[in-house]
Formats: C-alpha cells, structure tokens, sequence
C-alpha cells in the first residue's frame, strides 16, 4: 500500500526534466483530492483478487480439506473450562524439565571450570561413575597453577581469575544448562502451534490490563530469561503494547532468579513443615512468587496504560497458525543460536567486568577494612529498613550485571571470604542464621528477588529494543522502587504485630 | 575550611545564574513562536472564511486580553505577517505561507494521534497544539508521508497544502439539517470549545457517522444516531456540520457487526468502519479483511472477549472491539470452499 504511495510521489525516471515532473507532481496532487476515502482498501482488494487468481491458476487441491484434526485440538485446547488447566499442566511440565533437568549439566559444568572436585565428583555423585584423577582438577585449579608458575602478581592473579573467570564460570554453569532445555522447549510449544493459543486463552486478562494478548508469550518466554522475553516482545505489533510488555517483562522471575528463590523457600519455607511436606511447601511457595509476578504485571500494565501509555489499545489481531509437525532439528538451531548463545554472550560481556569489581570490592583494603565493609555498613541502615541488611543490598547492587551470581557474592561477603564460594544447604542455612536472618528476612528476600531493578543484560536490551533512554530509566526504576515499598511495608507491618 | 564552603557556594551560584539564563533565552522566542502560531491558526481560519479577524475575536480565541492580543500583532505586522486592514486583520503572503504550514502541521498531528497512537477524539486538539510548534518542516513533510497523504483531520477538517489558497468550506450545519428521512452523514465536528465537544461525542457522533433528526424542539434536536434517540442542545450542534450521506454507508439495514454473527456462520464482508483508522485497519486489510472476502466465525474464549474467525484459509482472532468495526453480510451457504 504504501509503495505505490511512494511511486505517486516520486518523478518517473524518463521524465528527467524538472519542469515536466513538476506538472506530474502537481497533477498528482490534484488526482489525489478525488481519491475517496476507501481508496486504500480497493489497493489491497486488488492485490487480494490477483494473488487469488494465480493462485487458482497455478495450484490444485487434492482431496478434502485437512482442517478437521486441527479443529478437533482447537476445541480442546481452547476449551473454556479445560483451557487453562491444560496450559498450567504444559507449563508446569517445561519448568519442571528445566530445573531438574539442569541439574546435573550444572553441576558438570561447574566442575569443570571452577568446582574443587573438577567433574569427577559431580559424576560420581548423579552416575556412580569414578573418573581417573586428572579429571578431579577443575580449569581454575589448573589456571592458578599455571599463572604461580608464570610467577604472576598476586593481585593479577586475583583479579583475573578469582574475579573476571570465576563470575563468567559462574555464569555459564548457572545460566546455560536451563537455557539450553527451555529455550528449545519453548521454541517447540511455539512451533506447534499452541502458544499462540495460549495467548488466545489469556487474551481477555490482558485486555482489562489494557495489554496484548501475546504478552503472555514475552512472560513466559522471560521466565528463560528477561533479555529473551524483551527480544520476544517484537512480536506484539502495536507500538504502545509492545513497549508495556517491554517495561513489565522483569516482573517475572527468570533462571537466574529462580536459584534465589529456590534455595530460600528449602532452607526457610521448608522447614517449618513435616519433612512429608516440605518439598510441597518450597515448590508451592515458588508457585506464589511467580503468581505475585504475574498479578504485578497485569496491575503495572493496567497502571501503565491508564496514566503515561494512555489511549485505546490501538490494533489487536493474533494469528493462529495451523498445527504443524515441528521441524526438530531447525528448532534446535534456531533455539541455540539464536536465544541460547546470544543471551549468553551478552551476559558474559556484563559478568566480566562486575567479576573484577566483586574481587576489588573484597580484597582492596582501606584502613584495615575492605571496600565491601565500607559498602554493607553504609547500606545497611536502609537495608534494615526494609527487612533486609547491608550484604543483601550490596550483593544486589553488584550482581546488577548477572543476578545468578547474588547468592555466591552474599556468601562471599557474609564469610568475608576473598572469591565467591557455594556451600551444601546445611552450612548455608547455619550461616545465614548467624548472621541474624529470620522468617522476615526470607520473605523481603523473595520479595525483593522479585521486584528490583533488571539485570544488565536485560537493561541493555530494553535500550537496544526501545532505543529510548527515559524508558529504558524507567523500566530500570521502576520495578527498584516498587520492591522498596512494598518490602519496606512489609517489614514494617511485621514489626507492627 | 569556612572560605572554602563559601567559594563552592560562591561557584555554585554563578552556574545556577548562568544555566537560569541559556533556560531563559531558550524559553523566550520558544514562547513567542508559540503565541505567534497560535495567532496565525486563527487567522488562517477567517482566512479560509474569507473574512476579517478582529482583535476583540484573537484576545477571545488565545484566551488573551485584548492589550496582549495587540502586542502580539503590533510585533506580527513588524516582521510582515499581518496587515490591517478596515476594522481587522488580513494575512500577508509571507503570513498565508506560515498560516497554511502551520494549520497543516496541526491537522497532520491529529491525524496521526489519532491513527497510529489511537488517542481518543476528544484529547487530540489539546495535545497536538502542545507539539505542533516543536516540529519542522521537513519532519512534517515526513509525517504527511507517513500517513500517506491524509486529506482531512480527524474531525473532518481538509488539510491545506502549502500554495493553495483554501477553499471556502462548503458544509452545513447540523441546525439547517431537515427534520424526517433524510440520511445526514457527519463530516466534520468543531473542536473548541472542548465541553461542546465533549458533548458531541458523548452521543456517539463521529465524522462518518449517519443519522437522522427526527425533531426539533425549542433549543433542543432530537436525533436518531444508529436507531437510539439522542438529544443534542441546538448551540452545540452548531458545531457539527453533515452532507448527505453516501450510498456506502446507507446500507446499515442489510449489514451486521461481525462480532454480532453466530458461531459456525458464514459471511461476505461488506466495509470496515471508517473509525477504524492507522495502523488498526492497515493489520486486518493485511491479513485479509479486505470488502467481499469471506469470513466464518469460529470458536471463542472462556469469557467471549475475544474470537476466532476463519478467513482465506488461516484462523485469525480478533476482540470484540475489532470485529466490531468490520461490517458484513451474512450467506446462506455454509463456507466449505475456501476464500
């Protein structure tokens, strides 16, 4: 449609000469008056009935129309009672495969690049299997050997290994096994066809939201990861939708979180319950957090609409494609290259640098204290405020780049070790209780977890997708000063009682 | 240590000093464009009109008193905008030039809010008068290629293009509009006063819209907008303005909303509505919804905001609100074929 507006405007090329184009242009103008108002409708009309006809033309039907099977899943899937209780099922089954699933690549990983008992422990612990010694040395150990060998400094040593490789290591072995499983998951769901349907079923939540349907596709597609779910938000394609699923996408907890809010619901959830339960407890508390997320979205999305992206929802269509068998081994590409190594570039080259800030902050000392100590005692104040303490605010503060990596710096500034560290739940859960956790702490914690800012990556990308600074600002605050209130209520509350 | 807090303060005052004052010569002719365009608005109006503005009707129009109103054209005749003349004031040719591009700008920004950011009819005047003066020329000759050469307003004003004296404008009032059957068609509805306004599109008129008056009486009309009957102060109708209605758009008898058509039901589409606009009605002409395609309503969603349709072999799912927007004619013959 527009490009033959665009021919209209332009002079034809035979007419070179400026004073004839210029009659052209003028009568152009002139013509244009007389076009009536549905003009743009007959173009495309036009362009319809041609395709039409060569396609009678050239392709022949055989047989009956094969929609029948697909009407059948249609009715199932979009059942008004069966519906929703079928996504929850689909959903819990991909989460469930992501968190156990990563297990043990996790592990693997970890101990290959930085873990004490290299990859012989991990294999020994999941498989049974004993492994020849040499392959009980992780690459950090076999990196700090060659670097003492090399007769490096002591503080280039630190910074580079015990800074900027510990945190990529930390990275990659947290954040790309679980990518590696939803990413192609997800990318599976969406080829057969049933996301799309899922955002059918949950259109009318997000319409009172004053939001798109597909939103629902960039939430869940963040539940992988923020960044991911950012990029996914191309798909929505009215501007003021896709730049509320933009700015709402990092209120669903991603992998990186999930760690945090696992380990929080077993060592604190947990264990107020009989060991029957337990399990059920932490996985139900899990659920809520990510139920809160979802109700935080479609409220900030309802306020959002209502005051700054003000106006009626401009265009609201949703393909629905046919179910198709999907194409495995593109799925697999497709899934790998393009979300699983891109996100994952993109997190290594924030994880670096916050390394070396992390090995500074703890090892460069100014008058007999860390600059860490400096930073928890000035935080801490507000920390306390909220339910919360100066570790857990500066372990957020410097886990901007990479939330995977908060509770290894929480650990590593609560045992004032030099490096970050990961212990068995046990030690863990003694330490944290030492160093006065309780009940509240746990619940401003997940909290908090859930409502800050975004990570790096994800801030980056949210600038790359809006190319606007001032929103980029705000999906960065925004969410940061929500959970100061709300954990600041909280706390408050609690007190109160 | 004293002095040194005073030198700070001492340095921190003169940047203050120094940034109030760039503020203050940035602010200064940002302000008199400003008043500047907002005159010339005006004055391209009576122009259209082919009448004199007089002073009494500017300080009126910009909300000024009178002795502002005169300072500010004393300051437009000087750099040879307006000239006296009689008892008013006439554009000049340098005047008519900036009266005509900034007119232009103004409605180009209404259509596009409304169109491409979906604002409601009834804030548009009010936020493109914010923008207006910020744009140059060459972003609105951007704008007007963007929209695709849009040839009036949303509110039913031509869009005047630069070098063309402006046509007076031809349209009658809703008051003159003849009592009983004859179909009259909203062309254009006056944005100031705001409440009017307000008013107009309360009752659900829109440029586009096609209704008839059924009485009058006293200061009061009646009308029958899509077969509700309204009512409508004759000094606010003053401000809508009708033609006689296409024969398109007289077809509503035979036509139904596509959102109203049972489950399983085939129809041809007959138009879409002209409220639907930009980008909205660009996506369903992209995806098909084009006059004589064939649609089959389909299944729908737990609470019913939202269906599918089957059309030219694909299933697309619209809201309520769109399918609303898209009229049709239903068929006998259930779809098998495809279209």
């Amino acid at each position: 449609m527009n490009r033959s507006l665009d021919l209209e405007n332009q002079p034809s090329p035979e007419s070179s000469d400026s004073g004839s184009s210029q009659v052209l242009l003028e009568r152009v103008d002139q013509l244009r008056q007389g076009l009536s108002g549905r003009f743009h409708d007959e173009v495309v009309q036009t362009l319809y009935d041609d395709a039409r006809r060569i396609a009678d033309r050239s392709v022949r039907h055989q047989g009956p129309e094969r929609f029948h099977l697909g009407e059948h899943m249609d009715k199932l899937i979009t059942h008004p009672i069966l519906g929703l209780p079928i996504m929850g099922v689909l959903l819990a089954i991909v989460f469930w495969l992501t968190v156990t699933g990563a297990n043990i690549p996790s592990a693997i990983i970890a101990g290959a690049l930085m873990q004490d008992g290299g990859i012989a422990a991990p294999l020994e612990q999941y498989m049974g299997i004993t492994s020849p010694a040499w392959m009980s040395v992780s690459l950090y150990q076999l990196l700090h050997n060659v670097m003492a060998w090399a007769g490096s400094p002591l503080w280039l040593t630190g910074l580079s290994l015990d800074g900027v490789y510990l945190s990529l290591a930390w990275v990659i072995s947290v954040m790309l096994p679980p990518m590696m499983i939803f990413f192609p998951m997800f990318t599976l769901l969406e080829d057969l066809g049933y996301l799309p349907r899922v955002a059918f079923n949950l259109d009318w939540m997000f319409k009172k939201a004053g939001a798109h349907g597909k939103q629902a596709l960039t939430m869940s597609m963040g539940f992988g990861c923020n960044a991911a779910g950012v990029i996914a938000c191309r798909v929505i394609d009215s501007p003021r939708e896709k730049l509320v699923a933009i700015l709402t996408n990092n209120f669903v907890p991603c992998n990186g979180r999930f760690p945090t809010l696992i380990m929080i619901a077993t060592l604190f959830v947990a264990t107020r319950f009989p060991p029957a339960w337990s399990s059920v407890a932490a996985a139900g508390t899990v659920v809520a957090v990510v139920l809160l997320g979802v109700m935080i979205t479609l409220l900030v999305s309802g306020a959002l609409t209502r005051t700054a992206l003000k106006g009626e929802p401009s265009a609201f269509t949703l393909e629905l494609p046919p179910y198709r068998r999907p194409a495995f081994l593109q799925v697999i590409y497709t899934s790998i290259i393009d979300r699983t190594i891109f996100v994952l570039a993109r997190a290594c080259w924030v994880a670096a640098p916050a390394g070396a800030l992390i090995w500074i902050l703890g090892n460069v000392n100014l008058e007999g204290q860390s600059l860490a100590a400096y930073g928890i005692r000035w935080l801490d104040p507000m920390g306390q405020v909220m339910g919360l303490d100066g570790v857990i605010l500066l372990a957020y503060l410097i886990a901007i780049p990479a939330n995977e990596i908060v509770v290894p710096v929480m650990l590593m500034l609560y045992m004032q070790h030099n490096r970050m560290i990961e212990l068995e739940n046990q030690a863990m859960s003694n330490i944290l209780l030492e160093h006065g956790w309780s009940m509240l702490t746990a619940i401003c914690l997940m909290l908090f977890c859930l409502l800050h800012n975004p990570c790096g990556t994800t801030i980056w990308t949210i600038w790359r997708e809006t190319r606007s600074r001032r929103w980029t600002i705000f999906a960065t605050l925004m969410p940061l000063v929500l959970g100061i209130i709300a954990c600041t209520a909280v706390a408050t509350i609690a007190r109160f009682f | 240590m004293n002095w040194i807090i005073l030198l700070i303060s001492i340095v921190l005052v003169v940047v203050a000093m120094g940034w109030l004052k760039v503020q203050w010569t940035r602010w200064r002719p940002m302000r008199l464009r400003t008043a500047t365009e907002d005159a010339l608005k005006l004055l391209y109006v009576s122009w259209q009109a082919d009448r004199l503005l007089t002073l009494d009707a500017l300080a009126g129009g910009l909300g000024w008193s009178p002795r502002r109103a005169l300072e500010l054209l004393e300051q437009m005749e000087q750099t040879g905008l307006v000239r006296s003349k009689d008892q008013g004031m006439e554009l000049t040719e340098q005047g008519q030039q900036l009266a005509t591009q900034i007119t232009r700008t103004h409605r180009l920004l209404e259509r596009y809010l409304a169109d491409e950011a979906g604002w409601p009819l009834g804030s548009l005047h009010h936020m493109a008068n914010r923008i207006e003066h910020q744009l140059t020329d060459t972003q609105v000759e951007a704008l007007n290629e963007h929209l695709g050469h849009p040839q009036v307003d949303p509110h039913g004003d031509p869009i005047p293009q630069l070098g063309h004296t402006p046509e007076p404008l031809l349209r009658q009032p809703l008051t003159d509009w003849p009592e009983g059957d004859t179909l009259a068609q909203v062309v254009h509805i006056e944005d100031e006063p705001a409440a009017a306004m307000r008013q107009v599109l309360a009752i659900g008129l829109r440029p586009g819209v096609v209704l008839k008056v059924q009485s009058r009486q006293g200061h009061l009309l009646e009308l029958n907008v899509g077969g509700v009957i309204r009512t409508l102060p004759a000094a606010v109708a003053l401000g809508v303005h009708v033609k006689l209605a296409e024969q398109a758009s007289v077809q509503t008898g035979e036509t139904m909303k596509l959102a109203t058509l049972s489950r399983g039901k085939t129809s041809h589409i007959v138009y879409l509505a002209d409220s639907c606009r930009g980008l909205a009605r660009r996506r369903l002409l992209d995806l098909g919804f084009t006059p004589g395609a064939k649609v089959q309503a389909t299944f729908s969603d737990a609470v019913g905001a939202t269906r599918a349709y089957r059309i030219r072999d694909t299933l697309i799912a619209l809201r309520r609100e769109q399918a609303d927007q898209i009229l049709v004619r239903p068929c006998c013959s259930p779809v098998v074929e495809s279209n």
